[in-house]
């Protein structure tokens, strides 16, 4: 009876995976050999892919990478040393900072915010006293993607309003620049590439 | 003489319906245009609602979605074809841009949200998507005057039935007035209550 019953078991096992984030997973890149698995890795790609309960990787609220550009026709650089501020449907906010490769996350263990979200940009000095000065602001409201990336992928186009960006910014520290000194951002998914269900 | 009565019957209730729009969209609550055509712009106050309501990418700002909602913060159109001075059909250069950022470019189109109104074709594409997604109860509510809230469009957002995006607006709010006003807005003597349309997008 057991030795019927373990089939069916590994069978329902097996059908409890995500097609659609597995796809997601399988479309990204590989780690780059100089920048294993931390907090400078993987700019540009939506994050909460892995950084998920379903992804194995220690779950995120929110995380993204800040860009100098989002025009297509420029190269955009990773952008540190800026705030995000997330504000959640229940009044509660909180900060994350752009480290010098652009990525900014919120732990969802530290936090688990009620969607739908807003959020803002901020700079200034984030541990200094002085207050920090808003420099952009969303749009429209994260409705439930944690992701910025899950969005803002890549490039802008009729998909997408390309990366989450401060126009007019150039990379805060120099060193950041320097080739080798953040991975290579990911540019979202091949523009060439048939658009699934698209018109 | 029961089967006259039905007869006459039957051509009374068939002379009292309503006239659906020769759009090919079907029973929709908006009016027509000199040319017969959906009058695409009064449906703009409505549009800003869905729009900043439902239309982020992360939901039915979404190819994926039955219900789609095209617009300046979230999904763009973009025609895949058009005709020429000769009526013969063409691909549209916006078409290409879909595939080669660079076409998109060099012609200025809109390449993402944020960054460009929402055009008509945009508005047409939603109208077509909500009216489309149940014709039969469309019909019943735009023009036979049946709760407004007979719709998926008003059922999922106050949560009446399951929704993935939780509850998105309240009974009585100024969107669920927006909304409802304009589902009933070509019925005798209704209007859509463009003032609670324009209000509702105050509040983030």
């Amino acid at each position: 009876m057991r030795a019927r019953s373990l089939p069916l078991l590994l069978l329902a096992l097996a059908a409890c995976g995500d097609p659609y984030r597995d796809r997601l997973i399988d479309g990204l890149p590989d780690e780059e050999p100089n920048f294993q698995p931390g907090e400078l890795h993987r700019p540009g790609q939506p994050c909460l892919a892995c950084h998920s309960s379903y992804g194995g990787a220690p779950p995120f609220a929110v995380a993204g990478t800040l860009f100098t550009t989002a025009k297509l026709d420029e190269l955009p650089a990773m952008l540190g040393g800026f705030t995000v501020r997330v504000h959640d449907s229940e009044g509660r906010s909180r900060d994350a900072v752009s480290n010098a490769c652009g990525n900014f996350f919120v732990r969802r263990d530290d936090w688990d915010p009620a969607f739908p979200l807003l959020v803002e940009i901020l700079s200034g000095d984030p541990t200094g006293t002085a207050p920090l000065v808003p420099v952009s602001a969303m749009d429209s409201r994260i409705a439930r993607e944690g992701a910025c990336a899950g969005c803002h992928i890549g490039r802008p186009s009729p998909l997408s309003p390309g990366f989450v960006s401060i126009p007019g910014t150039s990379p805060s520290s120099p060193e950041a620049s320097l080739p080798g000194a953040c991975p290579t951002p990911w540019l979202g998914p091949d523009p060439r590439a048939p658009i699934q269900g698209a018109k | 003489m029961k089967r006259l009565l039905s007869l006459v019957s039957l051509l009374v209730a068939s002379a009292s319906c309503v006239e659906v729009p020769p759009s090919g969209v079907g029973a929709c609550p908006v009016p027509l245009d000199d040319d017969g055509n959906l009058d695409v712009a009064s449906f703009a106050p409505v549009s800003g609602v869905l729009e900043q309501r439902c239309g982020s990418l992360d939901c039915h700002g979404s190819l994926g979605r039955p219900m789609r909602v095209y617009g300046y913060s979230g999904l763009r159109f973009v025609p895949t074809y058009s005709f020429d001075d000769a009526g013969q059909i063409k691909l549209a250069a916006e078409a290409t841009a879909y595939v080669d950022p660079t076409v998109a470019v060099a012609n200025d189109f809109y390449p993402g949200g944020g960054s460009a109104k929402t055009t008509e074709a945009e508005m047409d594409q939603t109208l077509r998507s909500i009216c489309g997604m149940q014709p039969e109860i469309m019909r019943q509510v735009a023009l036979e005057g049946a709760e407004p809230e007979k719709l998926l469009l008003l059922s999922k957002p106050l949560m009446l039935e399951r929704h993935k995006g939780w509850k998105v607006f309240e009974r009585g709010s100024l969107d669920h007035r927006c909304i409802s006003t304009w589902l009933h807005s070509q019925l005798p003597g209704k209007k859509l209550d463009a003032t609670a349309c324009e209000k509702a997008l105050e509040s983030p």
